[in-house]
């Protein structure tokens, strides 16, 4: 392992502690739910912004059932279950910032605001493209903006923004880089490894992510070795929590390896960067809505499926893995269309598999990954 | 089958005339003698056929569910909306021309070929194999949409208005079936932002967003099924949804604090949802919403002043959302078996918060009156608003307690019952049972699941009514 990563692993452990001592120190705490919130605007804020990111253990969504049913996605049930464990990264936050990209999204942020005296903050994400959705998003970047400033008592200065924009800018360049490098076949970087980079940038502080990740650049131009035999896998799903590696493990351990993912939730929007010319404001919901690949939250598929196939096309990758929680409908429900498509597209066998972050899931699930992955050797 | 139709109100003369048509549409729909028999026991067992006006109600239903399966052959122009849907929107649709047929057919196939004819789980399964498969909380309503299409019940429509304000998935079915089916699809949207302590106020952002999403919808509409949609045809459509809303309205505030409640709520139901829930050119044709209302309340009066209920007076009455649709013997359970009076639900009645945005469109563009008309509905705008909701419809209806049966398979509401409970108990004394079910789908909750929870609930209330009398 690469020691930028493995300082990383430290400065996610420590991160908890040092939560606590600037909240001591007087600064407010700003949960949110990575994706589709724009960390630009939270970081101009002057409060410390942390992702609710973590996910994989059965245990909180155990504890969820204190609160709703089993029939919400898993990762939504899992956010709200940490409520009632010693994550200090949920129990620390003062106002939690949810992005309704669905009911079970919005699940999570009633939850919070009933039984917490967090301050939650419902933020919009519209399903639909257009000019009505473009003024939309706008409209809520705006009353985000607001609602910081009143929370905070800071003001959003346009030159912190741009700042902050410039800084994000660099560190999605940086893990575009890192990305892209996964194109070769002397892929020198784990598909596990890079999750764990974009989950660490949720939690870390900027500054020392950036750093990290300046440094990991170069220590992997360095570090391709010798050219993997591993099957190129292609991870597609809603979201990819920061402890929820075992698709990871047991692709590895059947001789396969992520070599590309698309997770709106858990994977940092990196593609893109926000054009540093006019309404900043407007820049940064341009990139986090129209430039981005589409989720399958929003509705209509044409412009997600294309990009996804490009991807695929583009990393070489031998299969498709499809990892979704259970009841994550809109997931679900894309899939049995775009199985087909990509299919007829690009001729390759795809795997759907769904966790309900439970430790009995592994042994079968392992079973169909060996036997996909033999496929793929076989083909 | 002439014997079925005549339950309905169906007329001699109709019935000779209509009736090529009816057996057309009874053969594409996969209904046998079989059926017919067993929709005629179910009528007489469930339905409340004593009363006329709900005869009639219920041959209204079986109309437009005729009309639905023969749309395609019939060579109608088919748009179908979707359960949530905007009724504003539908209804000028509806009145626009009468080669245009709309209808949110979900809503009419599980009045009809559900509750009546016993057939949806047909429909589910065929959903099952094609897109939402079993185990996965897919809206069984949703799967009926879906199975319906697939098994030639109803046509392939020429375009689908899909409603995203208050359901995800119903949206996504949408873009599923463009999918397979290659049918157009134009989307409306709304996100629910509105936090604690908005209500009754609608969100300024949600509010703009949705009528914009709607004015773009109806102008793809237009296009797409080459029809232009005037301001005539909205104001119409308008005022049909206005007189449905407080026809029912006015329905449901005569009987929701009569004891005993005059009407059971599977009935009373069918009535609430009709033109209201979706366009249903057979409720405004001929005033026959307004006959049907003037008819039912005449007769419910009459059952007051002679103290005749669906229970029996003195009876533990609770409030519910809605009751089950397509497995009648749930709501027939609950009231004549257990003994709970239901008077009233979410869905039948405006409280005074909304009617005043419902019923006014002074100043606004239809579009946005369209959006507002479900925005200010509690149960669509918030939890807090659903909760406090909840609370004055209690209160209006004079109940004891309040029956969350929560339709496990629809997130925005399955993931309200332990909130809902908590605070309507802790906060307004309300006793709440929230209890796990499936409103359209008869298969995995049945009556006698249900019967121990509910009767030990009922047990609760009886009690508690009367210590309260002491």
């Amino acid at each position: 392992m690469y020691g930028e990563i493995e300082k990383l692993r430290i400065f996610v452990k420590r991160r908890p502690a040092e939560l606590r001592k600037l909240k001591e120190e007087g600064k407010k705490i700003v949960g949110y739910l990575p994706g589709f919130v724009p960390e630009e605007i939270l970081n101009s804020s002057g409060a410390v912004p942390i992702g609710w990111i973590r996910g994989g253990d059965p245990e909180p969504v155990s504890f969820s059932l204190r609160y709703v049913p089993r029939w919400i996605d898993t990762y939504c049930k899992a956010q709200i279950g940490y409520k009632d464990t010693e994550e200090e990264i949920y129990t620390l936050t003062d106002l939690l910032i949810v992005p309704v990209v669905d009911a079970n999204m919005r699940g999570i942020g009633d939850v919070y605001d009933l039984y917490t005296d967090m301050d939650v903050f419902r933020t919009g994400y519209p399903h639909i493209d257009g000019g009505p959705a473009e003024k939309y998003y706008l409209t809520e970047l705006r009353a985000l903006v607001k609602k910081l400033e009143d929370f905070t008592g800071n003001t959003i200065h346009e030159e912190k923004l741009r700042e902050e924009v410039n800084h994000h800018n660099e560190i999605n360049k940086l893990m575009r880089e890192i990305s892209l490098m996964r194109r070769s076949d002397r892929v020198p970087i784990t598909g596990r490894e890079f999750a764990f980079l974009n989950h660490s940038s949720f939690i870390v502080e900027k500054n020392t992510l950036r750093e990290n990740l300046e440094s990991l650049v170069e220590s992997l131009k360095g570090g391709e070795g010798a050219k993997k035999t591993e099957k190129r896998i292609f991870l597609i799903g809603s979201s990819i929590a920061m402890g929820d590696y075992k698709v990871y493990d047991l692709l590895k351990r059947s001789g396969a390896e992520v070599v590309i993912e698309d997770f709106p939730f858990g994977i940092r929007p990196y593609w893109e960067e926000v054009k540093i010319n006019g309404d900043l404001i407007k820049a940064i919901a341009q990139k986090y809505l129209e430039k981005r690949i589409p989720s399958a939250f929003q509705r209509r598929s044409e412009k997600r499926i294309e990009s996804l196939i490009s991807l695929a096309k583009e990393f070489n990758v031998d299969g498709i893995v499809y990892y979704i929680p259970m009841y994550q409908d809109a997931y679900q429900t894309q899939f049995y269309y775009f199985e087909k498509i990509l299919r007829e597209e690009l001729g390759m066998p795809i795997l759907k598999l769904e966790t309900d972050y439970d430790v009995m899931e592994i042994g079968p699930m392992e079973t169909r990954i060996e036997t996909f992955v033999e496929t793929l050797e076989g083909g | 089958m002439e014997e079925l139709l005549k339950l309905f109100n169906f007329s001699e003369d109709e019935i000779k005339s209509e009736k090529d048509r009816i057996k057309r549409a009874f053969k594409k729909a996969g209904i046998d003698s079989a059926d017919i028999e067993r929709a005629k026991l179910n009528a007489r067992k469930y339905l409340d056929l004593e009363l006329e006006g709900m005869r009639k109600i219920y041959g209204i239903w079986v109309r437009e569910f005729i009309d639905l399966v023969l749309a395609g052959e019939e060579g109608k122009k088919i748009v179908y909306g979707i359960y949530p849907t905007f009724p504003t929107a539908t209804d000028a649709l509806m009145v626009m021309s009468e080669d245009v047929y709309v209808t949110s057919p979900e809503v009419v196939l599980d009045n009809v070929y559900g509750t009546l004819f016993g057939k949806i789980n047909r429909l589910l399964r065929a959903a099952e194999d094609h897109g939402m498969p079993p185990a996965r909380a897919h809206c069984s309503l949703l799967q009926a949409r879906l199975g319906a299409i697939e098994l030639g019940v109803m046509p392939v429509p020429d375009l689908l208005l899909a409603t995203g304000f208050f359901c995800d998935q119903a949206p996504e079915i949408d873009e599923l079936i463009h999918r397979i089916y290659d049918v157009p699809v134009v989307y409306t949207d709304r996100c629910m932002v509105a936090g604690a302590g908005e209500w009754p106020d609608i969100n300024e952002r949600e509010d703009v967003y949705l009528s914009e999403t709607i004015e773009e919808a109806f102008e793809e509409t237009g296009k797409i099924i080459d029809h232009e949609i005037t301001e005539g045809d909205k104001d119409r459509g308008a005022g049909f949804l206005v007189q449905a809303i407080l026809a029912h309205n006015g329905l449901a505030e005569y009987k929701m604090d009569k004891d005993p409640c005059p009407i059971s709520m599977l009935d009373s139901y069918n009535f609430a949802f009709l033109g209201c829930a979706t366009a249903m050119r057979r409720a405004y044709e001929n005033n026959e919403i307004i006959k049907a209302h003037e008819m039912l309340l005449l007769e419910m009066r009459e059952r007051v002043e002679e103290g005749k209920g669906v229970v029996e007076e003195g009876a533990p009455r609770v409030a519910i959302n809605i009751p089950n649709w397509v497995d009648p013997s749930l709501q027939y359970m609950q009231e004549k078996e257990i003994g709970l009076a239901v008077p009233i639900s979410h869905y039948e009645y405006f409280i005074d918060k909304e009617i005043p945005i419902v019923t006014s469109m002074e100043g606004m563009s239809y579009e946005r009156y369209a959006g507002r008309v479900m925005l200010a509905k509690g149960i669509f705008h918030s939890i807090d608003a659903f909760i406090d909701y909840t609370k004055d419809l209690v209160e209006a209806g004079n109940c004891d307690g309040f029956l969350w049966e929560y339709p496990f398979s629809c997130r925005p509401l399955a993931i309200t019952p332990y909130m809902v409970k908590k605070v309507l108990e802790e906060e307004y004394g309300i006793p709440t049972l929230a209890l796990e079910g499936d409103k359209y789908d008869s298969r995995f909750y049945s009556a006698e699941q249900q019967r121990t929870r509910l009767e030990t609930f009922a047990e609760i209330l009886r009690e508690r009514k009367e210590k309260s009398w002491q």
